[in-house]
């Protein structure tokens, strides 16, 4: 019985194991027991001597193999072993081992971003994230007899790009990259096409300024500034042959240093502070400078960038063109452009600004709707327009309808869906204003009286205006003198402003649009209420935000918003809905 | 004793069992053909399965992502539209000139998947007549044509696309086809599609005696359109115009007239007098369409095509170019209307998605024509055509243009805005720029270099100008998964 069972132990063992073999027998498999095959950067460059056997080396000698051989996220410009060739030869040297460890050490961080930028995020200007260095390192095209190549700083030219390594991204490039030792000061005292800019900004104090590298300066607020220079051709061209010209011109204190020097205030008006790349100055509308009250303001036009190309007070002013080919030059502490049009400070008095709230870009591009009656535009989100935003719901641009006309500007008026303060409504709309000269303003919200904006609190750059607006109310009505509506007894324009209240169409011929036999002067709901006034500390775009804080539903509708400089007439011209603007009688 | 005996009689009962089928999962007694399908050997049988395995060909053509590859290759890179809210990346990346072979735009895999669908047809039709003796040769020979033309039409697309293709004739069908196909050139592409065209031209029928065949099938009209248009990008005007002139004189065709019902007639019922070959979209088999223009937001129409392209007048709002506002687009939000709408006011569902893909129409022929006389020499019969287009479609006095006869560049600057009112969004614009700027040695280079400034964003645009000056850029790279895939393929000099 023991044997028997043995043997059937033993048959049953042999008949497992053969069905193990069987089953198994079918076929190897194999398995990959790492989870990537990528190779890091280090092992990368290892593999490749033939391209990359001096950047191993200089890793090695500086000690970053061993980072570039463990986990993160960089992206490393590789030169290429002849471009070390090239690099050796122009220093004078014939091995990478005659370099210093700490000029190795720059080197390398120089060629090295802690970030993972691929070719596609390479655009006109600096790369998104600064070199290890601290310099930002810049991209553009080229193109050479019909064949384009991607510069990398304007030193090298991309050979291979997007190589993915397990741990970043390497370019290959033709030239070793050399980072920018100059100064802003020596660099424009370098040219001597900016003789006359040099003096200048001796004689003002501001080349000293100017010539401080990064890590002495003081403050580590103001370590970069980004200079737009102007050529001796330049000053010639708007009538300064010579320093002593543009001195006689401006300096009128004598004292060019003295801070309330015109001269000093012109080439603190061409510094701007930060690192600013052509792109970052198109991007924004206006830039503060090192004039205190003082902004330019910029734009990109078919390409070209305009400094100061503005319409201000209904006339335009063509701008000064940056010559795009020559700017962007990176230096130690800053990036240096160049003008190819002379432009100073321009003296401006405070002028009023009759908002037309509707006059935005977007809506203007409107074809058939903008000022078209009885249209209205789709309703947009935040987010879909460059000078207004809110919080969350719609606003819309629209025209009144002939059948029902609310006396407003141009007939046409922006619709806010709601401005309250319930918590998933829009509780805030954010205006751009246009170019207001610095001084002091009466704002006037001009409006359409609906169901919202029981109550709205006016903020001129994040400051509380004195009164909170209550835009539900109707005036008292409008009664019928002969053939015109006008004001009811006991009240009068003067009156109402008195109360800060006005009537802001007007005129002996607007068409009652019940009866266009009559006309009308004043109209129960639609009038400006006064918000406050305003000190507009420099000239430039602020924001203006109508901030709710009542509850109640119902839109609100907006026509104009009005900054009168406070010695001013309030009352007149007054804005129709024909377009036309009626002047004070005289 | 017994129980515990029946016992291990069950259980080395179940074990032979399994040791039996264990060890016959390795051999290859049993059948190989499939029980849920049809094999190769089993198909071509009759003429029933020919026409099938055809109609299999025009299927393959609505495939997504076809449709929507044509779309984007033909306009994301010209000057009509402009990305929404909801655009990918790789799609902006397209529009800022900063194209790189793993941009999934670059994706031609679903193109040559409707090749092979041709190409299987054209290797295992002929089969069909040994067994089928109702089938004609002049029957078979139809259905090879159709698959021919097809065939041609999407080499087309493919070498204005990438310039350079591999040349796929033959069918995958075996594990021992070679799919390692290196590129031929451009032009060795564009012989094998004028031989295609010109095989297929003799062997396709006029009409199939229903209009939906007639606009949905490859007809010898169809066939000339492609021709046209393939003459047209190799500069043969000669025979541009030849084959144009056989769908004209044919009588075949007119321009639907610009009344209330045009939009209606052309786009939203489809297969109009005026089409000559449309992608046959259907409840069945809906288009990309709304889900890219309206659920996605992907893109909309640029800025540009309502102000300047169509332009309004300013004095009477009801005097309209009928292929602007309401029609291609809405003029108010910028969408893209013209696969959306059933009339000026309302507009289709997302189930009700199938406005067809308008390959060619007729005003293309005319047009087509239009550019090769103009080359020609013979600019006042190009400005007469455009004069005829534009009279159909009451374009406004504001969108015209006053040119002298004898100004061949100005003739094509008008030539080229017609056809952008025309073929709005129809896939043909980036081609319409690409066949003009090259012409002559790239002597019309400003008409590509005119489109960055008003589409790439600006901190792109310099470099997009610089790169777009170099010729190479003009076309695609190839998709990096084709690369990794096809040890034969080399990228394309740009993207290197």
């Amino acid at each position: 019985m023991k044997i028997l069972n043995s043997y059937k132990w033993l048959a049953s063992v042999t008949v497992v194991v053969l069905l193990a073999v069987m089953l198994s027998g079918c076929k190897r498999e194999e398995f990959t027991e790492t989870t990537t095959g990528d190779v890091n950067i280090t092992e990368y460059l290892q593999q490749d001597p033939n391209q990359f056997s001096t950047l191993s080396k200089v890793l090695q000698i500086t000690g970053s193999d061993n980072s570039l051989g463990g986990y993160g996220t960089y992206t490393l410009f590789a030169p290429t072993n002849e471009a070390f060739a090239k690099y050796l030869t122009e220093s004078g040297k014939t091995s990478v081992d005659q370099l210093g460890v700490e000029e190795l050490k720059d080197l390398v961080r120089f060629h090295l971003i802690r970030d993972t930028i691929t070719t596609d995020k390479f655009t006109d200007g600096k790369l998104r994230t600064n070199t290890m260095y601290g310099q930002s390192i810049l991209t553009g095209a080229q193109n050479i007899n019909g064949v384009t190549t991607l510069t990398i700083n304007r030193q090298a030219t991309l050979v291979k790009g997007n190589i993915r390594a397990g741990n970043g991204i390497v370019h290959v490039i033709d030239r070793v990259l050399k980072p920018s030792r100059l100064t802003l000061a020596q660099a424009i005292e370098q040219n001597p096409n900016y003789s006359i800019f040099t003096q200048a900004l001796k004689e003002t104090g501001f080349y000293d300024s100017l010539n401080v590298l990064p890590v002495n300066a003081p403050d580590t607020n103001k370590r970069f500034q980004t200079v737009l220079a102007q050529s001796n051709a330049v000053f010639a061209a708007a009538g300064y042959s010579s320093y002593s010209a543009l001195k006689s011109r401006f300096s009128k204190t004598g004292d060019p240093k003295s801070v309330i020097d015109s001269l000093h205030l012109f080439m603190a008006y061409h510094i701007l502070p930060g690192l600013k790349y052509l792109p970052d100055i198109f991007n924004a509308s206006s830039h503060v400078t090192l004039a205190p009250l003082d902004v330019i303001t910029t734009k990109l036009v078919n390409q070209q960038i305009l400094v100061n190309d503005d319409t201000f007070d209904g006339k335009y002013e063509p701008g000064a063109l940056i010559n795009r080919v020559a700017s962007d030059n990176t230096t130690a502490n800053g990036v240096l452009h160049d003008m190819a049009a002379h432009y100073a400070i321009k003296v401006r008095f405070p002028i009023p600004v009759y908002w037309e709230v509707t006059d935005q870009p977007e809506f203007k591009r409107l074809t058939g709707i903008y000022r078209v009656t009885n249209k209205s535009s789709p309703n947009y989100v935040t987010g879909d327009l460059q000078d207004i935003k809110w919080q969350t719901g719609s606003v819309s641009y629209r025209v009144a309808p002939e059948a029902r006309q609310f006396y407003v500007y141009n007939n046409d008026y922006l619709f806010i869906a709601a401005l309250r303060t319930a918590a998933t409504a829009n509780s805030f709309v954010e205006f751009k204003t246009p170019l207001l000269v610095k001084g002091r303003y009466k704002v006037w919200v001009c409006f359409i009286r609906r169901g919202g904006g029981k109550g709205v609190s006016v903020l001129f750059n994040g400051e509380p205006l004195s009164r909170v607006l209550n835009l539900t109310e109707s005036l008292p009505a409008q009664v019928l003198v002969g053939n015109r509506w006008t004001y009811p007894a006991g009240t009068s324009p003067e009156s109402l402003e008195a109360l800060g209240k006005k009537i802001v169409f007007g005129g002996p011929s607007v068409p009652y649009y019940n009866n266009p036999a009559q006309t009308i002067e004043y109209y129960r709901d639609s009038y400006g209420l006064l918000a406050g006034t305003i000190d507009v500390q420099k000239t430039d775009r602020h924001n203006l935000r109508l901030q709710a804080v009542a509850d109640g539903s119902g839109d609100v509708q907006i026509d104009m918003i009005h900054f009168i400089p406070e010695n001013m007439d309030q009352l007149y011209p007054k804005f129709n809905p024909d377009g036309s603007v009626i002047q004070k009688p005289q | 004793m017994s129980i515990d005996m029946n016992i291990k009689i069950k259980f080395y009962t179940v074990l032979l069992l399994l040791v039996t089928l264990s060890s016959t999962s390795c051999n290859k007694y049993l059948s190989l053909e499939p029980q849920d399908g049809i094999i190769r050997q089993n198909f071509w049988k009759t003429k029933e399965q020919l026409k099938a395995a055809v109609n299999g060909c025009y299927a393959g053509m609505l495939a997504d992502p076809l449709v929507e590859n044509l779309f984007l290759w033909g306009e994301l890179r010209g000057d009509m539209l402009a990305a929404g809210v909801g655009v990918r990346n790789a799609e902006l990346n397209v529009i800022n000139v900063n194209i790189s072979s793993t941009n999934t735009i670059a994706d031609w895999s679903i193109i040559y998947k409707a090749i092979n669908n041709c190409n299987t047809v054209l290797d295992f039709g002929p089969e069909v007549l040994k067994y089928d003796n109702t089938l004609t040769q002049a029957t078979l020979n139809g259905y090879l044509g159709e698959a021919m033309a097809l065939r041609g039409l999407l080499y087309f697309y493919l070498a204005r696309s990438f310039g350079d293709v591999p040349l796929k004739l033959k069918s995958t069908s075996s594990d021992d086809d070679n799919l390692e196909i290196p590129k031929s050139t451009q032009q060795q592409v564009f012989d094998q599609i004028i031989a295609d065209l010109k095989q297929a031209e003799q062997f396709v029928a006029t009409s199939y005696g229903n209009r939906n065949d007639d606009k949905g099938r490859i007809t010898r009209y169809t066939v000339n359109a492609i021709l046209a248009d393939v003459y047209l990008w190799l500069d043969k005007y000669d025979d541009c115009v030849k084959a144009c002139d056989y769908i004209i004189n044919s009588n075949q065709f007119t321009l639907v007239p610009g009344d209330n019902n045009w939009y209606s007639t052309v786009y939203f019922q489809g297969n109009s007098n005026e089409s000559l070959f449309e992608l046959q979209f259907n409840q069945n088999k809906l288009n990309p369409f709304y889900n890219m223009f309206i659920n996605f937001k992907r893109f909309r129409a640029a800025l540009k095509v309502a102000a300047e392209v169509y332009t309004q007048d300013f004095f009477d709002i009801t005097n309209i170019d009928i292929r602007g506002n309401d029609a291609s687009l809405k003029f108010n939000d910028g969408t893209i209307y013209k696969y959306q709408g059933i009339n000026a006011n309302s507009s289709r569902t997302a189930a009700a998605s199938f406005a067809h893909w308008f390959v060619y129409r007729y005003p293309d022929v005319l047009l087509m024509k239009a550019e090769a006389l103009n080359q020609q020499g013979n600019g006042q019969a190009a400005l007469n055509a455009i004069e005829v287009i534009r009279t159909r479609a009451n374009a406004l006095p504001s969108s015209a243009m006053v040119v002298d006869p004898t100004d061949r560049n100005g003739v094509t600057d008008y030539l080229l805005a017609e056809r952008a009112r025309e073929f709005a969004f129809e896939g043909k614009r980036w081609y319409d720029l690409l066949r003009n700027a090259r012409r002559n040695n790239y002597e019309r280079l400003d008409l590509i270099l005119n489109v960055v400034p008003t589409t790439a964003a600006d901190e792109y645009q310099q470099a997009a100008i610089v790169k777009l000056r170099d010729k190479r850029s003009h076309y695609f790279p190839i998709f990096l998964y084709e690369l990794q895939t096809n040890k034969a393929l080399v990228q394309n000099p740009f993207y290197q």
